[in-house]
């Protein structure tokens, strides 16, 4: 077969099973495998046929891979030496490592690879870091040609722990086969020339691939009950040797997951958008994008529950949690264009596997007696809300952990709000709720975030390498809340139509693509009509903090002033005397008194916001005034006929990221009821637990 | 001596001392109105003259403590976890000063309240450390119930029998600290009233009592226990229940609350009384023998073994030994 025949064959390995409606991606990947659980030495052994098609401009004459189990092989991984074996409150197991070995890599129909693999380590000096292999093509790879693989592998899968492994016989089975990196041509994101990108596996990091097709069988027990990627094709029995092939098929995702487990509920139920949403709140939602509702109708989807059986009474707030999701992403960004999405239980003792996406599968997790407030339903909502952002937007979760997490914090947060409202506090113990128990105050997810954002201690910018943040709790919080406050105060800044909009320009421009943090901004900007790059370049590549606070209030009675005057050609001097006789007899006709107030604003932080100040009156009167922030203080003066009540600076609190908002405003009166209250209730705490 | 008896023994004679009772309530509450007034100095300096004061009124905002810490450069950099510990280490010292007093009084029968805080304080302090390490070893036996627990079904999938295991070694954990604080109270009353300086041999023989006894002795432990959380419990419902929206409300709660304040240290005093009395109700008269002539051997002033049915040493109606 000729180059070029062989080129045109295997291309056509990339094109759908059930080729006709046009691809979503550009579908650069094909994997075909077959893959076989052995749950007694906790192994799947793989056969994986995969064609990469070269979309660059570039002769390509080397591959790469991600092995990213090896992460977890021994201690000295790059991933444990920064996670110190602990990671999401779970600790790795020392007695089951996981690993992944190629046993066999060949050009399908041509030569052997497997002594050509080497392993590299690009992102730092750990040589004994196996999470990334690079093998050189005896011929490379032409542009807009492509190559297949015929790779064997077998997976040991670690007991469960930073997302994936076993726990008895539960198998969440994630980042298991070999996974070729992206090639980024000159332009593609931020590639100057063209090179791969295919980081090493960090604590702090998660993953990016490019699109294409998934045809997967696993072969399992009977016993087990299995979920996957994509929409099962088949499952063929054998009865003799007591196992069952399951075929699933997806196109237009970026990775494969799967799970199994004999204890699986499977249950079942479709998200109906006729019965699901309301038409009200198709309106509403068309109203804020400027689109006819007839563009945000919702496909139906097939809901796929695996349920611990001890969790069966959860079922209905976990599929309701998932119709929510569904729901709110689907109207305000776009439609969910897959056939299924499948929702993971993991048993107890295997919270390491909870709270993850894949593509058309995430991870949840629920407790046997979880409480009426316990948070799960949110991490369905989130995991959910990855398939957008991480999902169908499919950035670098290596080097822009902001655009999944981080926007999907904001969305999700919305989506709570909009589905459940204020909330409990999710702190519970054996099942009571402590925050309603208590009388903790409820939170909605502003409140949320923002309590966690204030402690980034300006140590990084929101964009950075996963692994390269000042420590994990920074990673955490520039990537999920910082970034939730940040978008957040963009749409009180913009407004909620604009941010709408925008929101859904960015998905609908960036689907199946690999945007960057630059692209976002253009989004914005052009979107908005606004140019917007000195709220990125001070709140997401830079490390500036807001803080505006009212400096001093002055408000003083204007009286009859002593001296001498030069009136109407002739020295007046107005005594003390005389000023006492004109105050009373101002007293007397009742003349209104008039007040010199003058205030300060001050800016404590370095980062520059435009701000409001809202000024009341004792009379009601209100007076506002916009300043745009640059200065470090701003004097206002003005001459009125009642007393400052009250100086507020953002009344409206709409630059969530301001970093004190205590000091944002001043109110003559002294709060005499709310510091009593404490008191009294402190002092009460106390006396009540001292003996 | 039933249950019953010992709390109306007890009760009677604390309502004979009902000073030590304000004297207790005087000195929690100015405690407490010390390191509720630094709390409050932090508050209002941030927030007497904010509008987010009167916004947090009504529900307390987690941003302004999150802010809070983060002004002072993070939780541990922030000078209240070390204020907060030494409070504590300061009230703990305090307590034990006070508690001599208590045992001596209500335990012993002696009028001198403070010379029994000086004379016991060092006692009760060696008692504590003692007893300290019955508590690590109380949580140990429960960390190894919880073991074997994990043992069982560790590696299994279903929840359930975890968490019931987990419940029953929280049970075994309140219950081995219950006896501990049970067998130091009577211990603490034995070297007062045997004027002993022998803490662990205090400690060692409130366990051999306890064991021996102990549906008396935990018994009444237990129904002291549920007398002092009512007060508790009343304060806790009429706390979440009542709406303070005006300052004459937070007077109106801040008077009943101080009264569920004060019937909790009443409560809290009668475990002494009535332990006392119902240690005094189980001891043979032979047994006290053996510690009588140890401590005479250690120069300890030797009290008079009281003979069966020879009035309580600790009613102040019969003469002292």
């Amino acid at each position: 077969m000729s180059s070029s025949g062989r080129a045109l064959a295997l291309a056509a390995l990339l094109l759908p099973a059930g080729a006709g409606a046009a691809p979503l991606s550009n579908r650069i990947v094909s994997y075909r495998i077959q893959a076989q659980l052995d749950p007694a030495i906790h192994t799947v052994t793989g056969h994986e046929t995969l064609t990469w098609r070269n979309d660059s401009p570039d002769t390509v004459g080397e591959l790469r891979f991600h092995l990213y189990l090896n992460a977890f092989q021994n201690e000295k991984s790059s991933f444990m030496r920064e996670s110190g074996g602990q990671l999401r409150g779970d600790r790795a197991s020392k007695d089951s490592w996981g690993w992944i070995d190629v046993k066999r890599m060949r050009i399908v129909d041509g030569a052997d690879l497997t002594g050509a693999i080497r392993y590299l380590h690009p992102d730092d000096d750990n040589a004994d870091d196996r999470t990334v292999i690079a093998v050189a093509l005896p011929r490379p790879v032409a542009p807009g040609g492509a190559i297949a693989l015929d790779i064997l592998f077998v997976s040991r899968m670690p007991k469960v722990f930073a997302r994936t492994g076993y726990h008895n016989d539960f198998y969440m089975v994630g980042q298991w086969f070999p996974k070729i990196g992206v090639y980024e041509k000159a332009g593609d994101r931020y590639a100057k020339t063209g090179a791969w990108n295919c980081h090493q596996f960090h604590a702090t990091t998660e993953f990016f691939a490019d699109y294409g097709v998934y045809d997967v069988s696993l072969t399992v027990p009977s016993s087990y009950v299995v979920g996957a990627t994509g929409v099962r094709q088949s499952a063929v029995q054998d009865a003799q040797h007591h196992i069952t092939t399951y075929r699933y098929y997806q196109e237009d995702v970026h990775d494969f997951s799967w799970t199994a487990s004999p204890h699986f509920l499977a249950m079942e139920r479709e998200f109906d958008p006729a019965r699901a949403v309301k038409p009200a709140e198709v309106a509403q939602t068309a109203r804020l994008l400027g689109r006819p509702p007839a563009d945000l109708a919702l496909p139906r989807v097939r809901m796929i529950l695996l349920l611990q059986p001890e969790h069966r009474g959860q079922a209905e707030r976990q599929f309701r949690a998932l119709e929510n999701a569904i729901q709110w992403f689907g109207l305000w960004y776009g439609a969910y264009p897959y056939q299924t999405i499948t929702l993971v239980d993991p048993p107890y003792g295997a919270s390491g596997a909870g709270g993850m996406e894949y593509p058309t599968l995430i991870t949840g997790g629920t407790n046997w007696w979880p409480g009426p407030n316990d948070g799960s339903e949110e991490v369905v909502v989130h995991e959910f809300g990855h398939q957008y952002w991480y999902g169908m937007v499919g950035t670098n979760e290596f080097e822009e952990s902001w655009l999944d997490e981080g926007f999907n914090t904001y969305s999700t947060g919305k989506v709570m709000d909009a589905a459940y409202g204020m909330r409990d506090l999710p702190l519970s113990a054996f099942g009571i709720p402590l925050g309603r128990l208590l009388g903790l105050p409820q939170v909605d997810s502003d409140i949320i975030n923002r309590s966690v954002y204030v402690q980034y201690g300006k140590y990084d910018p929101v964009v950075r390498n996963g692994w390269q943040y000042y420590d994990q709790f920074r990673y955490g919080i520039n990537s999920y809340m910082r970034p939730g406050v940040l978008l957040r105060t963009l749409e009180n800044h913009l407004g909620a139509p604009a941010m709408a909009r925008i929101m859904r320009a960015w998905f609908e421009r960036y689907r199946f693509h690999h945007p960057t943090s630059i692209d976002f901004e253009r989004t914005v900007n052009e979107v908005s009509g606004r140019d917007m790059t000195w709220f990125f370049d001070q709140f997401v590549f830079g490390t500036n903090a807001v803080n505006y606070r009212v400096g001093s209030v002055a408000c003083d009675r204007i009286g009859t002033m002593l001296g001498s005057y030069l009136e109407n050609g002739r020295r007046v001097t107005v005594t003390e005397e005389e000023a006492d006789r004109i105050e009373k007899e101002r007293e007397r006709k009742h003349t209104p008194d008039q007040y010199h107030i003058a205030v300060k604003l001050v800016r404590d932080g370095e980062a520059v916001f435009p701000v409001e100040m809202k000024m009341t009156l004792a009379n009601g009167e209100t007076v506002r005034e916009q300043w745009d922030g640059r200065d470090r203080w701003v004097k206002y003066e003005y001459t009125k006929p009642a007393r400052l009540k009250t100086v507020e600076i953002d009344p409206e609190r709409k630059v969530l990221l301001d970093m004190n908002l205590a000091d944002n405003s001043y109110t003559a009166e002294t709060a005499w009821l709310p510091l009593s209250k404490w008191s009294s209730n402190l002092l009460y705490w106390i006396q009540m637990v001292l003996p | 001596m039933t249950i019953a008896n010992a709390m109306r023994e007890g009760a009677r004679r604390l309502a004979a001392e009902l000073w030590i009772v304000l004297l207790l309530y005087a000195v929690t509450t100015a405690f407490a109105l010390a390191a509720a007034g630094m709390a409050i100095g932090i508050a209002a300096a941030s927030l007497a003259h904010s509008t987010l004061a009167a916004k947090m009124a009504g529900s307390f905002d987690i941003e302004w403590v999150s802010e809070l810490i983060a002004a002072h450069g993070g939780l541990l950099a922030a000078p209240w976890p070390a204020a907060i510990v030494a409070g504590c280490a300061l009230f703990a010292v305090l307590y034990l000063f006070l508690l001599g007093g208590v045992v001596e009084v209500l335990g012993a029968g002696r009028r001198d309240f403070f010379a029994g805080c000086g004379k016991n304080f060092w006692r009760l302090a060696r008692l504590s450390v003692w007893s300290g390490i019955a508590c690590v070893l109380a949580l140990a036996v429960a960390g190894a119930v919880g073991g074997i627990g994990r043992k069982i079904w560790g590696n299994g999938s279903e929840a359930a029998p975890l968490i019931y295991w987990g419940w029953f070694r929280l049970a075994v954990a309140l219950g081995g600290l219950a006896v501990v604080n049970a067998a130091f109270d009577y211990a603490a009353l034995r070297m007062a009233i045997d004027d002993s300086r022998r803490s662990l041999r205090a400690l060692l023989g409130a366990f051999r009592l306890l064991l021996r006894r102990p549906v008396r002795t935990l018994g009444l432990y237990a129904a002291l226990t549920l007398i002092l959380l009512v007060p508790v419990l009343a304060g806790f419902v009429i706390s979440r229940a009542a709406a303070q929206t005006s300052i004459a409300a937070v007077a109106v709660l801040f008077v009943v609350r101080q009264a569920a304040v004060l019937a909790k240290t009443w409560a809290w005093l009668l475990f002494f009384p009535a332990q006392a009395a119902m240690w005094k109700a189980l001891q043979p008269a032979q047994e006290m023998a053996p510690a009588a002539a140890e401590d005479a051997i250690a120069g300890a002033e030797v009290p008079l073994p009281p003979a069966e049915d020879a009035p309580p040493a600790w009613d102040t109606e019969a003469p002292l030994p």
